[in-house]
């Protein structure tokens, strides 16, 4: 084990201690320096994290379990059942609540603030598809910024691990494309993305799958360095990025042809 | 079958006060797994405050989760478990969230002034806020596996797992996790991990 390997998984577990670790921070004064050091911000980042959050108190009818009334903690209420009850806890308030009957003139408001809200839904989902795909391409570049050591790997990443990527967010690849060597499902505009990062022959490529980002047509950019392509698919779109000036037709058509095939 | 994180309790040493409760309490299993959702509300609030950042939407999702777990009580069939599944719920409910609705993206100075009393809430070392409002900055990707290690005793087995990436993706965000805290929060001197070790 050499000092990157060895601070790499000392700041990934500072409490890590398997033996090729320990071998190797008995020879290496300097290793064992900075796994003190983050052993200490370990644990001030444990305290951090310790929150001390009181629950915020919440309205509590009466027991809809059936439960003993004026039970100070709900919950426990439940705990003169015979068996366990279909209902959950009193003080666990389902998120959606059905509105409450009401007469006609109620339901015409609700029918008219339904349609309301089905014309705003209308034009919003218009306007955000309308919406320039320049911002998107700038996000893209903005989280592979974010992932620069992406770019250094080598080696190819098991197959298994790029399934893995790929069912977190429902999407299938056939073959055709470029070794992977990297592989990550990535947090992108609220939703898990697959990110890879392919070798080829022209050098390490950059593949986003957006499975929930549609755009009109193909789209080229050049932002902070990178080049880049949008291509649009069915599931939405793949951005195809590289941080030398290269073609990346080539690639893109790699990559849809694969989720075509995998489809 | 539900699968209990070995390193929990190793962790986080306090991991299974709720498995305790359910050995101790004999009678009434269902008695026994409210009681158990009940102790492990602040823990659930905790970790559901540092994914939303945000205390309504965690308060919503802990509320969400009870309700949840309730229902599918019967799958839990290992007392020990109750935790990690708990905690899984959780994440996977935050993540629904994401999925029905497109959170508007807020300033993330705005996140941490907004969140400024849950912050300064019990402490008073302006070291450990500065350190929290840090951690409420770093990027989910950053952020959550470091939550699920430090604060949930998942192992990095379990959070790959969990998050479906990679283990060696996972090492690479942890490490980048601590080394962007290290560096926002400046040099922590060594000697002080025995005395803030809980």
């Amino acid at each position: 084990m050499n000092c990157e390997m060895a601070r790499e998984l000392i700041g990934a577990d500072p409490d890590n201690s398997s033996p090729e670790l320990l071998g190797h921070l008995r020879s290496c004064p300097e290793c064992q320096v900075y796994r003190e050091q983050m052993l200490a911000i370990n644990a001030r980042i444990r305290r951090a994290l310790d929150l001390k959050l009181e629950p915020r108190s919440r309205a509590t009818g009466p027991s809809s379990g059936g439960g003993p009334q004026g039970t100070r903690n709900p919950v426990a209420g439940h705990a003169g059942d015979a068996a366990p009850s279909a209902a959950p806890p009193s003080n666990v308030t389902p998120l959606r609540r059905k509105p409450a009957p009401g007469g006609g003139l109620l339901r015409s408001r609700w029918m008219a603030l339904a349609a309301s809200v089905a014309g705003a839904l209308f034009v919003g989902v218009t306007l955000w598809l309308g919406r320039p795909s320049e911002s998107l391409a700038h996000d893209v570049v903005v989280h592979v910024e974010g992932e620069p050591d992406s770019w250094s790997q080598t080696r190819p990443v098991a197959t298994e691990d790029v399934a893995a990527v790929l069912r977190k967010s429902g999407v299938k690849l056939g073959a055709g494309m470029d070794p992977v060597v990297y592989a990550s499902s990535c947090m992108f505009r609220g939703h898990y993305v697959p990110h890879f990062v392919v070798m080829t022959k022209s050098g390490p490529v950059t593949v986003m799958i957006l499975v929930n980002e549609r755009i009109a047509g193909t789209k080229q950019f050049h932002s902070d360095g990178f080049s880049g392509l949008l291509v649009p698919v069915k599931a939405g779109s793949v951005a195809v990025v590289s941080r030398t000036p290269m073609q990346l037709d080539q690639p893109a058509r790699d990559v849809v042809q694969a989720l075509q095939s995998g489809s | 079958m539900l699968k209990s994180g070995p390193n929990t309790a190793r962790r986080t040493g306090r991991a299974h006060s709720g498995q305790q409760m359910i050995e101790s309490g004999g009678g009434d299993p269902a008695e026994a797994l409210a009681r158990q959702l009940e102790s492990l509300r602040p823990d659930l609030l905790r970790f559901a405050f540092w994914l939303a950042r945000d205390r309504s939407i965690a308060e919503d999702l802990v509320q969400e989760t009870m309700l949840r777990a309730w229902r599918s009580r019967t799958e839990l069939r290992d007392a020990a478990a109750a935790r990690p599944w708990l905690f899984t719920i959780v994440r996977r409910e935050h993540a629904r969230l994401h999925e029905r609705k497109r959170l508007p993206l807020v300033d993330l100075d705005d996140i941490v002034a907004r969140q400024e009393p849950e912050l300064a809430a019990g402490e008073d070392d302006p070291q450990i806020l500065d350190l929290r409002r840090a951690i409420l900055t770093l990027p989910d990707e950053y952020r959550e596996p470091l939550v699920l290690q430090v604060l949930g005793g998942f192992s990095t087995g379990e959070i790959a797992e969990e998050l479906g990436l990679s283990v060696s993706a996972v090492l690479t965000r942890l490490f980048r996790a601590r080394n962007r805290l290290r560096d926002l929060y400046g040099q922590v001197p060594t000697g002080t991990a025995a005395e803030d070790a809980p």
